[in-house]
Order: C-alpha cells, then sequence, then structure tokens
C-alpha cells in the first residue's frame, strides 16, 4: 500500500490519537472530542470539507461536532446525556439516509435505518470495560469490508478510526498510565461516528444486509458491562469478513 | 476499364455521394436503445485506457434548424466495465454515488447545423454527480433513412471530453485519469 493510503488512514491517526491520549490524561473529558477532531484531520484530508454539503458523506463532519457538544452538554451519564446522543443519533441517520429517500422510500430501507437507529440507542450508555478494543475492532472490520468490496474512502474513514482506538484498546489489556482512560464518553462518541459509517456503507456502497447485521452486532458489547462481553466481537467481525470474501469476485482488481 | 464499366461506376459513387450527404429528415426522434451505445473512457495509472459504458438511458433529439434540441437521462447504476467489482465500486460514493444521485442529464441550449441541415455541435449543460456544468458535443452523422417496419431513421455519432473533478468527482485522481472521454452512437427513430 502506498503512503498517500497509509498516511491519512492509519499512520497519522494512530500518532494524533496518542497523542491526544496523552494529552487529555488528567482532563479525560476532552479526550472524546480531542479523537473526534483529530478523525476529522483525517477525513478532511481524505474527503475534503464541503459546506454546504453536496453529498450525504459531507455531512458527517457535521453530526460529529453536534455528537461532540451533546457529548459535552450532557457528559454521557445523565438522561439529558443520553437524550442528547440519541437525538444526534436519529438526526445523523435522517440527514444520511435523506439523499436516498428523496427518491423513493422502500420497506428495505426503512427497516435497516430502523435497526441501526435501536442499535444505537441501546448501545448508550457504554457500560462496556473494554470499549476501545471493541470500537477498534468492529471499525477495523468495516474498514476491510468497505475496501475489499465497495468503496476505498469508506474504508479508508472507517481504518482511520479504528486506528484512534489502537493505543486505547493496547492499554485495555496492557495498562498504560500515561494514557487518559478511554471512558464511556469517547466511547459513545466513536460508537456513534462508527455507527453512521457503517449505515452509510451499506446505504451507499452497497455493503450487504448480512455482513452489516453482523457488523452491528460487533459494536453491542459496548453496552454490556461484562468484559467478556467484548468476545462476542471478533467473531462477529470474522464472519463478516468470511461472508464477503466467499461471495466475493475472484478477479483481481 | 472499358467506357460502360466507367459511366457505370461513376454513377453509383455519384448515387452513393448523394445519399451520404442527404441530410436527415426534420422532425422529433426518440433514441432507441437497442441501436445507442453511450462509451467513456478513462485513463489508468497513466499506462492504459479504459472503456466503458452505461446500458440504461432514455432521450430524444429534434433536428429541425433554429429549433434542433437534444436530451439524454442516463442511469449512473448502470455502469459496466466488464468487471463487476469494479462496477461497484464505481456505483460507490468514490465515484457517481449512485443511489444519491442515480442519473445524468444532456440538455442542449443550443444545437449548430451544417448547410445540409445536419447537426454538427451542440451547447449544453451536463448534470451529473449533484454539479451542473456547460459541455460541448461534436456531432457528425452516420446515416438515415427508412427503416425495414415503415419508420424513419438517423445515426450520428457526439462526443466531448469532460474533466471528472469539474464535477466534485475528486477520488483516485492520481491513479484514475481526470479528463474522460464520452462517445455518443445514437440510431434515433423519427416520431
Amino acid at each position: 500500500m502506498s503512503t498517500e493510503l497509509l498516511l491519512p488512514s492509519l499512520i497519522l491517526p494512530v500518532l494524533l490519537g496518542l497523542l491526544a491520549g496523552i494529552l487529555c490524561r488528567k482532563h479525560s473529558l476532552w479526550l472524546g472530542p480531542s479523537l473526534l477532531i483529530t478523525w476529522l484531520v483525517s477525513f478532511s484530508w481524505l474527503r475534503g470539507l464541503h459546506w454546504p454539503p453536496t453529498e450525504a458523506l459531507d455531512g458527517l463532519p457535521a453530526i460529529a461536532l453536534a455528537a461532540v457538544l451533546a457529548g459535552l452538554a450532557g457528559k454521557q451519564h445523565t438522561r439529558l446525556g443520553t437524550l442528547a446522543h440519541v437525538a444526534v443519533l436519529v438526526f445523523g441517520l435522517l440527514s444520511l439516509a435523506w439523499p436516498v429517500l428523496r427518491h423513493g422510500t422502500d420497506v428495505f430501507t426503512l427497516g435497516g435505518l430502523l435497526v441501526a437507529a435501536i442499535a444505537g440507542i441501546a448501545s448508550v450508555p457504554v457500560k462496556q470495560r473494554r470499549p476501545a478494543s471493541v470500537l477498534s475492532l468492529t471499525a477495523g472490520g468495516l474498514a476491510l469490508a468497505t475496501a475489499l468490496d465497495g468503496s476505498l474512502l469508506l474504508g479508508q474513514l472507517a481504518a482511520a478510526l479504528a486506528s484512534l482506538g489502537i493505543p486505547f484498546a493496547i492499554a485495555e489489556w496492557r495498562p498504560r498510565p500515561f494514557l487518559a482512560r478511554f471512558g464511556p464518553a469517547p466511547a459513545g462518541l466513536l460508537g456513534l461516528i462508527l455507527l453512521i459509517l457503517l449505515v452509510h456503507a451499506w446505504l451507499y456502497a452497497e455493503l450487504p444486509a448480512g455482513p452489516s447485521l453482523l457488523l452491528l452486532l460487533a459494536l453491542l458489547p459496548l453496552r454490556l458491562a461484562a468484559p467478556r462481553a467484548a468476545l462476542i466481537t471478533p467473531p462477529a467481525v470474522a464472519v463478516a469478513l468470511t461472508w464477503l470474501l466467499l461471495n466475493a469476485d475472484e478477479s483481481g482488481y | 476499364m472499358k467506357p460502360m464499366n466507367r459511366i457505370l461506376t461513376t454513377a453509383i459513387l455519384a448515387l452513393a455521394t448523394t445519399q451520404a450527404q442527404a441530410a436527415a429528415e426534420p422532425g422529433r426522434y426518440r433514441i432507441d436503445p437497442a441501436h445507442t451505445s453511450i462509451l467513456f473512457t478513462v485513463g489508468h495509472l497513466n499506462t492504459s485506457r479504459l472503456v466503458g459504458r452505461f446500458n440504461r438511458f432514455e432521450g430524444e433529439f429534434v433536428l429541425q434548424p433554429g429549433q434542433g434540441r437534444i436530451d439524454i437521462r442516463i442511469d449512473t447504476d448502470s455502469v459496466d466495465t466488464n468487471h463487476k467489482k469494479r462496477d461497484k465500486h464505481l456505483r460507490s460514493p468514490d465515484f457517481f454515488n449512485a443511489r444519491q444521485f442515480p442519473q445524468m442529464h444532456f440538455v442542449s441550449h443550443q444545437v449548430r447545423f451544417d448547410q445540409n441541415g445536419e447537426p454538427v455541435a451542440a451547447e449544453g449543460s451536463l448534470s451529473l454527480h449533484g454539479q451542473k456544468r456547460p459541455v460541448s458535443l461534436k456531432i457528425s452523422p452516420v446515416g438515415a433513412g427508412k427503416d425495414p417496419w415503415g419508420g424513419y431513421r438517423a445515426g450520428y455519432t457526439a462526443t466531448t471530453t469532460i474533466k471528472r473533478s469539474d464535477f466534485g468527482m475528486n477520488y483516485m485522481l492520481g491513479g484514475i485519469g481526470d479528463e474522460v472521454v464520452i462517445t455518443l452512437e445514437v440510431e434515433g427513430i423519427k416520431q
């Protein structure tokens, strides 16, 4: 892979995520916003910032910023925080789906959006003790799935999200005292963006429904407190990727 | 060559030339999708040119000096490069974003005709990927005449070159060329 592909989607997010983790060690409230802004740096590199948005994808920075504001206002743990999170999720899904829905609605699209909304609402507040591992693995799975069969751009954006969480995922298994704790607030923010990216891949890049649902399933342990719940994620991601590989066009491209 | 043969050959050539120069009958023509091809050519890695096509479209044109008009709508999700995986990628937000922008549309503002009444160029606008830009078509007649079913048909080749970046399709400009040559081999049935 060329540096042009690796730099904005892997190297830069890992380094900036690590930096955010070090700088926010004593101010964990700012970890989530810092990570999302870091992701937006990768986003603007790969996609560019367009206002007003011409494509559904161009609305993602606005959704990310709304999520940051909602997260800061409600601090995730309160009922207000949860309500603000749900409001951003519903707004995000509707703004994402509107360009498709305005050409005509169908049961399949509406059903998929409803499933995504329920899964998104069910995942907050985050109770998982290893949320960075769940997020990074699922985002990595989405990156591979879309890059292999659909959209390289969405694959890169998901890879950037996965890379952000890698230092924190490592710290969840081998504690690193110099890093801020990746708590429920940043997990909620990044989880929301990951869910939006997943729905985007399903709606616009023809990610099949089966692997999409499996990747959604891989995110659900975020809501579960038991550390072992995180073990649902690897097989769900593995089955989704295997599904895609088994059904992939064998010709190289 | 005997004098009689020479006369006959000259007469046939003269007739053929006259028929080729005859302009198609003025009127409104519906594009026949079964005998029309919409092709595009784009560079790949600065080493080769890839040819693709669109398989679903509809449109019409009006042959009438002063009132000429061309209107073509193409379904972007019908892109076909003879490679399923690449076609899926081309439909994605990286390129056409076919779910959000299901059609591209060319409509002329002005069609120029030669002295025989044949269209030679068209100025118009192309809506693609949510952007509308002016585009010029160079047109050359292929032929015209009655078909075996009592109808009347006219055929043209139209070409233009666009820059996909002008339409906001900026992804992978390094590997996939910016300039795209579009060729329309059109057969219209007079209405």
